[in-house]
């Protein structure tokens, strides 16, 4: 799974559905300020993930003159989700048996 | 200000797409305006700029033909006159042998991301397209340089559409292409130049994320080498080393970011 779309997931999974510029702003929240993502890489993540069924339009409003189109997870985003997260654990535990007693250190 | 950007930002995705997700992204822009910093606001600007090249190139090498002709038309026309005609809109006209670059090349972007033999034909049309140019260049003066701008932007079309392609088929497209190139008679150093930064630009530009793909890329690269080695009359004392190499590294990059807005090269964000 890249990158983007694993934020892009967690944003909406831990939020609720929430439309392009939110999904910028739950991401940068998230994580701190740490990461962004640009907007045209959401809606770039969000056309692969529509695609793939992963989200899908929760609703449509319309506020000050704007269109708000609302994404959510569906139930086969969140078990990729998951997947990503256990493949990442697993590799966190790999990287910290591999480093043994410096990583403790490091950190 | 940003409001008007915003608005020339939106009309670069292509109608369809335009449609359907306009009005969300648009408001998308909108917010990011009203939010965001000078600096993040551009940054959020380029980055659906980018997004919107990228549906276009999708589009193009995935919808039915009409709308592939349609597309490439769009983006050879969006090359030509954003880049190359800026400084000299006094000189535009609209000679006949510009039409029929601008054809081959429609032709040329239809034809490629096809079937195997489509494909190589494709690769030919390009190179034949990109001899065209040239020949504008005494009626519009900088429109003729356009094949350097012409190869990029096909082999970025081609890497939109076809992901990870099979090496036999790159190698073979870059072999026609070289093919090609061997056996025209140079009309200028433009066009020399043009086809250096061509070939080794789409096989880069594919070869991304692909190594396989990349060997066979620098198999065709070296086979230019050796024309230039052979042809050293033709072209090699006339351009600065350095200046095809960032040429290459500048196609490398465009590659990354416009298959990064594709999902198919890992996200910095």
């Amino acid at each position: 799974m890249q990158h983007a779309s694993f934020l892009v997931l967690s944003a909406l999974a831990a939020s609720g559905p929430a439309h392009g510029y939110g999904i910028v702003r739950i991401v940068e929240q998230l994580t701190g300020g740490r990461q962004g993502l640009a907007l045209g890489t959401v809606y770039g993540v969000l056309d692969r993930l529509l695609s793939e069924g992963a989200v899908e339009v929760a609703f449509e409003t319309v506020e000050s003159g704007r269109l708000r189109r609302s994404y959510r997870v569906t139930r086969s985003g969140r078990e990729a989700l998951a997947g990503e997260v256990r493949r990442l654990e697993a590799h966190a535990r790999l990287g910290r048996r591999v480093l043994g007693p410096s990583f403790r250190e490091q950190v | 200000m940003r409001r008007q950007l915003i608005r020339w930002v939106v009309l670069l995705y292509p109608t369809s797409y335009r449609a359907t997700r306009g009005d969300e992204i648009l408001a998308g822009l909108l917010d990011a305006a009203d939010d965001a910093s000078r600096l993040r606001f551009l940054t959020h600007v380029r980055s659906v700029a980018l997004h919107a090249l990228a549906v276009r190139g999708r589009l193009a090498t995935g919808g039915d033909r009409r709308e592939t002709l349609r597309q490439g038309l769009v983006l050879a026309g969006v090359a030509v006159l954003g880049i190359k005609t800026g400084t000299e809109v006094g000189t535009l006209a609209w000679p006949w042998a510009f039409t029929v670059a601008l054809l081959l090349t429609g032709l040329a972007i239809l034809l490629v991301s096809r079937r195997w033999w489509q494909h190589v034909a494709g690769a030919v049309l390009m190179v034949v397209a990109a001899h065209e140019w040239p020949a504008t260049g005494h009626v519009l003066p900088g429109v003729g340089e356009i094949s350097l701008e012409l190869l990029g932007l096909a082999a970025m079309l081609i890497a939109a559409g076809r992901g990870r392609s099979s090496p036999l088929r790159i190698l073979a497209g870059i072999s026609a292409s070289w093919v090609l190139l061997a056996g025209f008679d140079p009309v200028g150093p433009t066009f020399m130049f043009s086809m250096e930064m061509g070939v080794a630009s789409l096989g880069l530009l594919i070869g991304v994320g692909d190594a396989r793909v990349a060997a066979a890329t620098g198999f065709g690269i070296a086979l230019y080498g050796i024309q230039q080695v052979a042809r050293p009359d033709r072209w090699l004392t006339q351009f600065p080393g350095p200046l095809g190499l960032y040429a290459i590294v500048a196609a490398c990059a465009l590659a990354l970011t416009f298959r990064r807005f594709q999902g198919e090269a890992p996200t910095r964000p």
